[in-house]
């Protein structure tokens, strides 16, 4: 027989066996790609809180400090933030020119205060005087009288 | 892969519906196991004729759904699907063969070198053609299950194995030469082709 002419079918080996695999082998891939699947996600979430963490550490040490706040100058704020809701909520506010210029002028002052990073003593006495502004606006409106202050 | 020749055996040309496709892009495992069905004894045979032991079939074929579960979303249908994945399935196979360091040497003749001192085949091999056939060394098995039962051409062999045509053309031939040897070792004993087994 010529050597090019050789094939598997001139061999008469063409009718090589064909196999089947056993039963159990599915189970065995679909319990794999369940295991894969799993072991995919739980990396997913670890990366997810490791990046997180890693942002929230970032953030951490670029960002200055929040400086801590004293409850007193807390407590202030917080009743300067009611006192303009119960001003802001009077159907007739009484605002003459002056008291808000003057509020606006400690308004300013605060925001300067707190952009360069002023202690609470420093703090304090301005969320005081706005807070005495707003409380004098808000009793004269009541009362409907022009506003008198020393 | 020569779409003109004819169906191989092996059954990768059966084909898959769209809408079971479809359901195993969106990662339904229920789709995965009709592919499974369809194409697991196909994927088992081939490596089993490649490699000729059934673990190392198991494992090629675990590897290859594994992998087609993640792979099926980029499937995009430029080739047969199962053409598709008998690609993946001869890829795994070769993966494993270097692996195990059992692909052979690239030149012909020290390819044959040990396959020669293996003598004449044994009187209860001649009767068992999965046994002559894993005789040859892995290379050349590999190369002549690929193209004759496979339907590879020389140039898709030589692309697979970064070879000339006339590389594997060599090593086919020598394949079918040493088979042939083989066989006239017991010329009055008639080969018949296995059943099907498990």
């Amino acid at each position: 027989m010529a050597e090019q002419e050789l094939s598997l079918k001139s061999l008469r080996l063409a009718g090589l066996p064909e196999f089947d695999p056993p039963p159990q082998l599915w189970a065995r891939i679909e319990a794999a790609h369940a295991r894969r699947r799993q072991q995919r996600r739980l990396t997913y979430w670890s990366a997810a809180a490791g990046v997180v963490l890693a942002v929230a550490g970032l953030v951490a040490v670029v960002a200055p400090p929040a400086p801590a706040r004293p409850s007193a100058l807390l407590q202030l704020e917080r009743q300067s933030q009611e006192l303009e809701q119960v001003y802001a909520g009077l159907a007739q506010p009484f605002s003459p020119l002056e008291s808000e210029v003057e509020l606006h002028a400690i308004e300013t002052a605060l925001q300067q205060a707190y952009d360069r990073g002023a202690a609470a003593e420093e703090l304090a006495p301005l969320w005081e005087q706005r807070n005495a502004v707003l409380s004098s606006l808000i009793a004269l409106s009541a009362d409907g009288a022009q506003l008198t202050r020393i | 892969m020569n779409m003109n020749s004819p169906e191989p055996r092996s059954g990768f040309a059966q084909e898959i519906d769209a809408v079971t496709l479809a359901r195993a892009r969106r990662g339904d495992v229920s789709a995965h196991a009709v592919i499974y069905k369809t194409f697991a004894r196909p994927c088992y045979t081939l490596a089993m004729r490649v490699l000729g032991s059934p673990a190392a079939a198991e494992d090629i074929v675990q590897d290859v759904f594994l992998k087609l579960m993640d792979a099926v979303r980029q499937y995009r249908g430029d080739a047969p699907f199962g053409a598709w994945l008998k690609r993946m399935t001869v890829n795994a196979a070769i993966d494993q063969l270097r692996s195990q360091r059992h692909i052979g040497p690239d030149d012909p003749e020290r390819l044959f070198a040990n396959a020669a001192e293996t003598g004449a085949v044994l009187a209860a091999d001649v009767h068992d053609v999965m046994a002559l056939l894993q005789r040859l060394p892995p290379r050349a098995r590999l190369i002549l299950v690929l193209h004759e039962l496979e339907g590879y051409t020389h140039k898709e062999l030589a692309e697979l194995f970064g070879q000339t045509e006339s590389y594997s053309k060599s090593i086919l031939s020598r394949s079918l030469k040493r088979l042939q040897e083989w066989l006239n070792t017991k010329p009055d004993v008639e080969l018949q082709a296995w059943p099907s087994r498990s």
